[in-house]
């Protein structure tokens, strides 16, 4: 990687990709957003490859793994979620027809219990070409799903 | 009629001659992925660079004056309702990225986010640019969630 990063790096780090093809095509894929990135890190070796990728002011990560032989799977976590129906079918609701779709992944059992939200993007390995408009684009629909988090948890309006 | 072809230099023509031009530029180049094209203006002293965003119905505008530099991001249209407007000026407590807003002729507001910046930060600005884009989302994915309370039924009674 050749640009310099619009943001301090301090002590964190922009890695080289391991000796694997998927990891090398995908690390090559997102040189474009270079400028951008805070951090870039791989897996240590194993069956399934993956890095995490450190975006913008708010350090959003970003995980892209080899999911199987043909997909790769983007994670963005989004926040911590109140675990009743309403909540949970609001996320659903939104799922229809959405490139980035919300899962939930860890259960706290608070009271109320809470719940991990997590956008998650599947990408066919041939499709890699296209990961910076991908990322982007999850970028973006992380920060909006920000407020989508706060009114359910019910901080979205102060009046 | 066949559309003109949009060539790279059309969409993102060279700076104007002006002394903050090439700083201005030079962010502009690191953040180029993010853009679908820029326009530079020149009123008498003044800068101006509008970009537009890729996959994004949303521009934003670098002004360099004298005094400083104004960045400003179109953020959304909302109905002109006043439980809107007071939750975006309450909202607006402490904000380094300010809503602002211009009423449209059908009853509709277009919400802006804008800072104020000192020349200090040209250096800097592709960093500011992406603090403003991040801004804009936030306060989009906050605005579209505040919901017009219905007005409690027999009042008029």
């Amino acid at each position: 990687m050749t640009q310099t990063s619009i943001w301090p790096l301090g002590d964190h780090v922009i890695e080289d990709a391991p000796d694997h093809p998927v990891m090398q095509a995908v690390a090559a894929a997102l040189e474009p957003l270079r400028p951008a990135l805070r951090s870039l890190t791989f897996d240590p070796p194993g069956p399934r490859s993956g890095l995490t990728l450190g975006l913008g002011s708010g350090f959003h990560l970003i995980s892209i793994r080899q999911h199987t032989d043909d997909l790769l799977l983007l994670d963005l976590p989004v926040g911590d979620l109140m675990q009743t129906p309403e909540a949970l079918c609001a996320l659903l609701e939104r799922n229809a027809g959405r490139d980035w779709a919300f899962r939930v992944d860890s259960v706290t059992p608070t009271a109320p219990p809470q719940c991990v939200v997590v956008l998650e993007h599947l990408l066919p390995l041939e499709d890699i070409p296209t990961l910076p408009a991908r990322v982007l684009s999850g970028w973006r629909a992380r920060i909006l799903a920000q407020g989508l988090l706060d009114a359910l948890n019910g901080q979205g309006d102060p009046l | 009629m066949t559309p003109p072809v949009m060539t790279p230099e059309d969409r993102f023509p060279a700076p104007p001659g002006h002394p903050h031009a090439p700083a201005v530029a030079a962010a502009l180049e690191q953040l180029r992925f993010l853009l679908s094209g820029w326009q530079w203006q020149v009123y008498g002293d003044d800068l101006v660079a509008v970009l537009a965003l890729r996959d994004e119905a949303t521009s934003l505008r670098i002004w360099v004056r004298e005094g400083g530099i104004n960045l400003d991001v179109f953020c959304l249209r909302v109905p002109a309702h006043p439980h809107i407007l007071t939750w975006v000026l309450a909202e607006n407590y402490g904000q380094g990225f300010r809503a602002r807003a211009t009423r449209s002729e059908d009853d509709r507001v277009l919400i802006y986010v804008t800072a104020d910046f000192p020349l200090t930060i040209l250096g800097d600005l592709a960093q500011y640019i992406w603090l403003a884009l991040e801004s804009e989302l936030r306060w989009r994915g906050r605005l579209m969630q505040v919901r017009i309370p219905e007005e409690p039924e027999g009042l008029s009674a």
